[in-house]
């Protein structure tokens, strides 16, 4: 444990301590391999994300693994480490990064990469994949930004793309029985890369067009497959869940038992990247989910669970798991969230059963604001389904929706930002009409809009993003629109979006710009209050990369994106012709 | 209407909370609790109303670092329950630096321990160096202290001072407060960060 004198001065001292509950003790000299879960953000976020809790279990359960987990430093803990020399450590053992065979990070949302260099500079260990020796630990990453991994490969060893859960072990026999032998770390890579799942950058070259597109991507390596395959889960119900997830002993965004009760969509809304890597649609059975919520509700002592999934009502058996969920916990003091809802009808009699034990606030996604945008985006749901909606959470004693809205979107006129505020007056109305004893108070609707990011596979992917100006613009429209108190207005910042946008969709160029933002200070990117748009700036001057190429400029079908090795499993011409149906019919 | 509590039973548990749990704040050492209670299978009464809580109250906030030797949280339970049996399944329940030291069952009616808490006891350790100056010169200093009517009894051992204060709502004095004053006034080398507190019992 660092000393009391560094603890106290810190914020949160609990964020670099560890021994929480659940927290798995293992003698690291009693396995083979040391395997650091690194989440590049502060421990109250990592701490919440669900794919941490699945890995962690699912790499503790190998008697022959102990995986331990280590997050960003907040900046007050950086400059003391850095004034003090003291190395980024482990949260299970106290151990630097640099004792570990693997360290592998989480690359949850691309404002985080900053943090990664960061990260492994603080733990001593080179930050570029060429200048790591063999006793360096391996430096591995996944999660969804691994989809278009390039923007980090020169940093890291190798890339793990798609669900891990079954391809981890091979990983780890594979580790496991070079150890035992003489082996090099290239010959390790040469080993894992025919896995489903593994992408080496090392073993592939990029040369690029006088005009700066990608000419060519080939293997340099015979053993390299020329495509990269996602890895997927077949049977959700024999996947590993953990029975027993750690529990912070401060408060982390989320506290709460998190219930996985599907993965993929079967929507295809066109902005929405989620909806297509995560493909195909895989229910677990309520029976599962009724057994892993016991296990979890009994091992963590939480208040809530929360169903998870990227649309929550498209889960065909909600009304009997709500049912069978209430009638296990609701003499316990458990409350059931719903996060990720449509606004649809159909929803009413859930609506009522969840609000039986406790009701949270709820969340809507019109995401468009007009009916037309809704159609170019392929929303799927009309004004009627969405007032409807409304009616039915306001009967059902909900006073407070959240609505979020994007703004940038492909094919957009002033007339769709416009109709956001319209929406909201129209929803608050509907709150008025219903018979006086069932308001309560005033209703509060919060609108958010976000920026449109263009992301890798999706249809939208070779479409332009607007600049900051523009979005500004569109913001301070949708604002003036607004003309209900009844409504406030949030948005998201529009620079750290076209910077997101950039490290989307970026090449292998890009990594010089994320080093160079790092070594100008850039750190915790997504975080408005540290996120520095001139150093940004210094870093595209210093490295002669541009927004125009990256972010301003409309890709052609022809041309080769930087993802287009790896096979998500949606097809480029289903992508084409999903972008040519959004098109909106003149 | 009857105080529903009046159908439970209160019971008040003493724990220590060291090593590396001195660290969980006094919020977040609620929150733990009703987890842990929750855990421990324990039949907890909630509150009437829109947001039920647990019946949970903490008799004395702890710093932030401060070692506790015997703490008190109390608890209210819808049924009586075996009290050597509920300290075994709680202490499964703690992390490491907390353990359940004592349960007793209280009547269920009356002040509650964080309303019967009038005085606390602390050891105060300051840096080895200012063993001398402390001996010779802080029992004279204290004598002039504006607090004095808020201190019990005072021990001085060495660099460490074992202090017996006021606590509760009528009167309370920090031991941050005392350890300042010694600082200042007989010109320690010890800083605010060097002290070291250690919580070594709550008076009710």
């Amino acid at each position: 444990m660092y000393n009391d004198n560094i603890l106290l001065q810190v914020d949160k001292p609990s964020r670099y301590i560890g021994n929480e509950i659940n927290m798995v003790r293992k003698d690291p000299k009693s396995v083979q391999t040391r395997f650091a879960f690194a989440f590049p953000d502060v421990y109250e976020v990592g701490m919440s994300h669900n794919g941490l809790q699945i890995l962690y279990g699912l790499f503790n359960s190998r008697p022959d693994v102990y995986c331990e987990r280590v997050f960003a430093p907040w900046t007050d803990m950086e400059a003391i480490m850095r004034a003090e020399n003291l190395p980024l450590k482990t949260l299970e053992t106290y151990s630097p990064l640099g004792d570990f065979d693997f360290v592998g990070f989480t690359l949850q949302y691309e404002m985080t990469y900053t943090n990664i260099l960061n990260m492994m500079d603080l733990a001593g260990i080179p930050i570029k994949a060429a200048d790591r020796l063999d006793s360096h630990p391996i430096i591995c990453a996944g999660g969804p930004c691994a989809v278009n991994p390039e923007p980090l490969a020169d940093f890291i060893d190798f890339f793990f793309i798609g669900e891990a859960e079954e391809q981890a072990h091979k990983i780890f026999d594979i580790y496991a029985q070079m150890k035992s032998g003489n082996f090099s770390r290239r010959d390790f890579l040469e080993a894992i890369c025919v896995i489903d799942g593994v992408y080496v950058p090392t073993f592939y070259n990029t040369q690029y067009k006088e005009d700066g597109t990608i000419a060519d991507f080939v293997p340099n390596n015979n053993v390299a497959p020329k495509k990269i395959k996602k890895a997927i889960v077949k049977d959700m119900d024999a996947v590993y869940y953990p029975e027993k997830t750690l529990v912070p002993l401060i408060e982390a965004v989320h506290n709460r038992v998190a219930l996985e009760i599907f993965r993929g969509c079967i929507r295809g809304c066109r902005f929405c990247q989620a909806g297509f890597i995560y493909r195909p649609h895989r229910a677990k059975t309520v029976e599962t989910l009724v057994e892993q919520a016991k296990n979890l509700l009994a091992a963590t002592g939480h208040d809530e669970i929360s169903l998870l999934s990227l649309a929550t009502n498209d889960y065909p058996h909600l009304e009997e798991l709500v049912d069978e969920l209430n009638g296990c916990f609701v003499d316990k003091h458990v409350s059931i969230s719903l996060p990720s809802l449509r606004i649809d009808a159909a929803n009413q009699t859930v609506l009522e059963k969840v609000q039986k034990v406790r009701k949270s606030s709820l969340t809507f996604a019109p995401e468009g604001g007009s009916q037309r945008m809704r159609d170019i985006i392929n929303k799927n749901i009309s004004e009627d389904e969405i007032l409807e909606g409304a009616r039915v959470a306001f009967e059902g004693g909900w006073d407070r929706l959240k609505l979020y809205f994007i703004i940038g979107l492909p094919h957009e006129e002033d007339d769709d930002l416009t109709a956001i505020g319209k929406l909201a007056a129209d929803i608050v109305e509907i709150y008025y009409a219903l018979p006086k004893e069932k308001r309560r108070r005033p209703p509060g609707i919060t609108i958010s809009t976000s920026c449109f990011i263009p992301k890798p596979f999706t249809p939208f992917q070779w479409h332009s993003q607007n600049n900051e100006q523009d979005f500004m613009e569109k913001q301070r429209l949708v604002k003036r629109n607004i003309n209900t108190k009844r409504a406030s207005y949030k948005y998201h910042d529009a620079d750290i979006s076209v910077m997101e946008g950039t490290l989307s969709r970026g090449d292998r160029r890009v990594g010089r710009l994320i080093e160079r933002a790092w070594e100008l200070g850039a750190r915790f990117d997504s975080w408005t209050e540290h996120f520095k748009p001139k150093l940004w700036q210094q870093a595209f001057a210093d490295t002669g990369l541009t927004l125009d190429f990256y972010n301003f400029r409309k890709r052609e079908y022809g041309e080769i994106l930087p993802w287009d090795f790896i096979d998500i499993g949606v097809s480029k011409e289903y992508l084409i012709k999903e972008n040519e149906n959004a098109r909106p019919k003149e | 209407m009857l105080d529903p509590k009046s159908n439970y039973h209160r019971y008040r548990i003493f724990y220590s909370k060291t090593s590396a749990a001195r660290f969980i704040g006094h919020l977040d050492l609620q929150s733990f609790f009703n987890k842990a209670f929750k855990r421990a299978n324990l039949p907890v009464a909630y509150s009437q109303g829109f947001n039920p809580h647990q019946l949970l109250s903490i008799a004395m906030p702890l710093s932030m670092g401060m070692m506790g030797h015997n703490e008190i949280v109390e608890i209210y339970l819808t049924k009586q329950v075996n009290v050597s049996e509920m300290i075994d399944s709680l202490n499964k329940q703690m992390p490491e630096g907390m353990s359940i030291l004592d349960v007793k069952e209280v009547p269920n009616i009356g002040k509650s321990a964080a309303g019967l808490v009038h005085g606390a006891k602390y050891r105060i350790c300051f840096l080895e160096e200012d063993a001398q100056k402390i001996e010779e010169g802080a029992k004279k200093v204290i004598d002039t202290a504006d607090f004095l009517d808020k201190v019990i009894d005072l021990k001085f051992d060495g660099s460490r001072v074992d202090a017996k204060l006021c606590a509760g709502s009528a009167k309370n004095l920090k031991p941050q407060v005392l350890a300042q004053y010694l600082i200042e006034k007989l010109g320690l080398i010890s800083t605010t960060l060097d002290v070291r507190y250690e919580r070594t019992e709550i008076l009710i």
